[in-house]
């Protein structure tokens, strides 16, 4: 993958986790737009398609935020990205995106870095990737400001709404993850994947 | 997987992103190194259909509505009209009119998603380039007012959608019987408010288009271009249509093979062939067979089986764009060109019917119960003609239900125009860039959309094999990573 549209230095920059220990960021130095408007606000964007199973995780969590923290972040639930939600980006303080994921243990919560890099095209896809929507945003408007995806391992994929009952579990700690996460930009800028509750093996497995 | 008693060298391409679909497409060479026949495979089971059976009809808006990310309308207002036709109702005509405007600004952000975030790149960064940089990133860097503006006329097109249906996707608005709430004056002006700088981009862009086309003459010779038939709804004086009408095919000269079919009779004129290496169905045109019968829906069909589009600007550049053919346009390339036109003319219509002087009347729903257990939903989505066909018992609960989507009707004309593009550009039995970007290409051309799929991260990067007579691999190439691992 090949830097393309800079949002400040690319080199990792120290930070601390929520414990105090000194730590190294794992993606892009977030960037500080000298032009940020005063008011901007979070921006949490859940997505996935509805009828398919655990494939909607990533919107319950984006919904329940929505429900137990109003006034923290604003929230959209899509079934994918498109390259307009590029303005709202471009607008917001910091994004995080949420997502299910395929493959890993049911109920695996990861928090990464988006980084704003170049991806090779998407082939065929209608499908705007986060990368991409950060390029758009800074690139067309202006401004790309800090994102992270937050993604839970999916347990079945089939036709239907409802989520898997250990899926279902894990939307509860993705949304306790944003929340701190969200908070802790606040005060400082911590090592994200520190801040993600563990994950015990035992509920992960179950 | 069935090879069909194919025999030497097979290619195989796994073009496969993060969420749509599981797509590959493999090249089946003969003993002489030649493109023999190519396949564009859909692996990922559409299993929406057998989903849907044991609700009620009433639902089916709002289900079939989350079935796509990209065309979320199109399946809306085909369900609708389905509900419509099993009340055996005629809505008001005001309801008839704020759909056919929701349809039109469906069509232009969807086609102006195709044209500028998917195939723009292709076209105005170069079809050779390394695929690294031939992409969104570089059209920024290159073009960041063709990309702006792409996005705006998304903005606008979702827009109007939200301003009648209330979200912007996934609106259960439309409804059997007719839409759920009315268009307020207020509305009206913001959307017309809106449409000068809609028109003035959209101008823009097919005037652009025009100008570029003499550098891709290589790509108009060999992305699809071949004869096929057309397939598409019609006003009854053979005029453009995206809502309601009747079908009318088209031959590859331009001359009309049948005119003003019944949609809801589409099982008499249309037959469905199943693969085994694809749950993609392949419908083909059945009095002439399969796969004689291949026909070509969407954009380029519609501009080619229409008399005239019927507004002033979208009519002048109907004219022109149907000199780039003898009879019917033939090449695949000139769905993109076709595209812009009927953003044009979207953005007109969507103009002409906001000023009808009932447009904000509040009678937009009639009342009525079940009055059939059998009916067919129809009308233009941006990929073509979509049909919804229910059955239902005494309680309208549905028993049977099957969505003849327009990714599927081109199902045999993409596999021609992949075989096409990859008999010109492959040379010998390595893969390259050159080729793998046009037929990538030329696959989007038609905008295939299989977003019914799942959008799970860490999802299938491309993937190109290539392998010899006796099974081994003989080359292999992969491209970017779809997703997180």
């Amino acid at each position: 993958m090949v830097p393309l549209l800079t949002r400040g230095s690319a080199a990792p920059e120290a930070g601390v986790d929520v414990d105090g220990h000194s730590t190294k960021s794992h993606g892009p130095t977030p960037l500080r737009d000298s032009r940020e408007p005063l008011h901007r606000h979070p921006l949490i964007v859940g997505m996935g398609q509805e009828l398919r199973g655990d494939d909607a995780i990533g919107r319950r969590v984006a919904e329940r935020f929505a429900t137990l923290h109003p006034d923290m972040a604003d929230v959209l639930s899509v079934t994918q990205l498109t390259p307009e939600l590029a303005e709202s980006i471009s607008s917001a303080s910091e994004v995080v995106f949420v997502d299910a994921r395929e493959g890993g243990i049911p109920g695996n919560l990861r928090m990464e870095w988006v980084a704003l890099e170049s991806r090779p095209s998407t082939g065929l896809s209608h499908l705007t990737a986060p990368e991409e929507l950060l390029a758009y945003s800074s690139g067309l408007f202006g401004f790309a400001p800090d994102a992270v995806i937050v993604t839970i391992s999916g347990s079945c994929f089939d036709y239907g709404t409802a989520l898997s009952p250990t899926v279902e579990l894990a939307g509860d700690r993705a949304v306790e993850a944003i929340r701190a996460w969200l908070e802790s930009r606040s005060v400082h800028r911590a090592d994200v994947s520190a801040i993600v509750p563990p994950c015990p093996e035992s509920s992960a497995l179950s | 997987m069935a090879d069909g008693g194919l025999t030497s060298r097979h290619i195989v391409i796994d073009p496969v992103t993060r969420i749509e679909g599981h797509a590959k497409i493999t090249l089946h060479l003969d003993d002489s190194g030649r493109v023999q026949d190519a396949r564009f495979h859909v692996t990922e089971f559409r299993g929406f259909e057998k989903f849907c059976e044991g609700r009620s009809f009433r639902e089916m808006p709002a289900i079939t509505s989350r079935v796509c990310g990209i065309c979320p309308v199109s399946h809306l207002l085909a369900s609708a009209k389905t509900g419509d036709a099993l009340l055996s109702v005629q809505i008001p005509a005001t309801a008839a009119k704020l759909r056919r405007i929701m349809n039109l600004a469906q069509i232009m952000q969807s086609h102006a998603l195709s044209f500028f975030h998917l195939s723009a790149p292709d076209l105005y960064l170069g079809f050779g380039g390394d695929p690294n940089a031939r992409n969104i990133f570089g059209l920024i860097q290159q073009k960041p007012e063709l990309a702006r503006t792409g996005i705006r006329l998304r903005q606008i097109g979702q827009r109007i959608i939200e301003m009648l249906g209330g979200k912007r996707i996934h609106s259960a608005w439309a409804a059997p019987g007719g839409v759920t709430h009315p268009l307020d004056g207020l509305q009206r002006d913001a959307i017309l408010a809106m449409l000068p700088e809609a028109l003035r981009i959209s101008q823009d862009v097919v005037e652009d288009f025009k100008r570029q086309l003499p550098n891709f003459s290589k790509e108009i010779e060999s992305f699809g271009r071949f004869p096929s038939l057309f397939l598409g709804l019609v006003t009854p004086d053979g005029g453009i249509e995206h809502y309601d009408g009747r079908i009318r095919v088209v031959d590859e000269n331009g001359s009309i093979v049948a005119d003003q079919l019944d949609p809801a009779k589409y099982q008499e004129f249309l037959a469905e062939k199943v693969e085994s290496w694809s749950y993609l169905k392949s419908p083909y045109y059945r009095s002439m067979g399969y796969p004689t019968g291949m026909y070509r829906v969407g954009p380029l069909a519609r501009l080619n089986i229409a008399d005239r589009c019927g507004t002033p600007r979208a009519d002048a550049e109907h004219i022109e764009f149907r000199q780039h053919g003898k009879g019917a346009v033939l090449s695949s390339f000139h769905y993109h060109y076709a595209r812009l036109i009927e953003i044009l003319y979207a953005v007109e219509r969507i103009e002409e019917l906001l000023a009808d002087s009932d447009i904000t009347d509040s009678r937009v729903m009639a009342d009525a119960e079940l009055n059939g257990n059998e009916a067919v939903g129809c009308s233009e989505a941006p990929r073509g003609t979509l049909f919804h066909h229910y059955k239902v018992d005494d309680n309208g609960v549905l028993t049977w239900v099957d969505l003849l989507i327009a990714t599927g009707q081109n199902n045999l004309a993409m596999n021609r125009t992949i075989r096409q593009i990859a008999d010109q550009f492959l040379n010998g039995l390595k893969l390259n860039d050159e080729m793998l970007n046009r037929i990538e290409a030329g696959v989007r051309a038609f905008d295939p959309c299989l977003s019914c799929s799942t959008h799970a991260v860490g999802k299938m990067p491309m993937h190109i094999q290539l392998i010899g007579p006796d099974g081994t691999l003989v080359d292999e190439r992969q491209r970017g990573s779809g997703g997180r691992s």
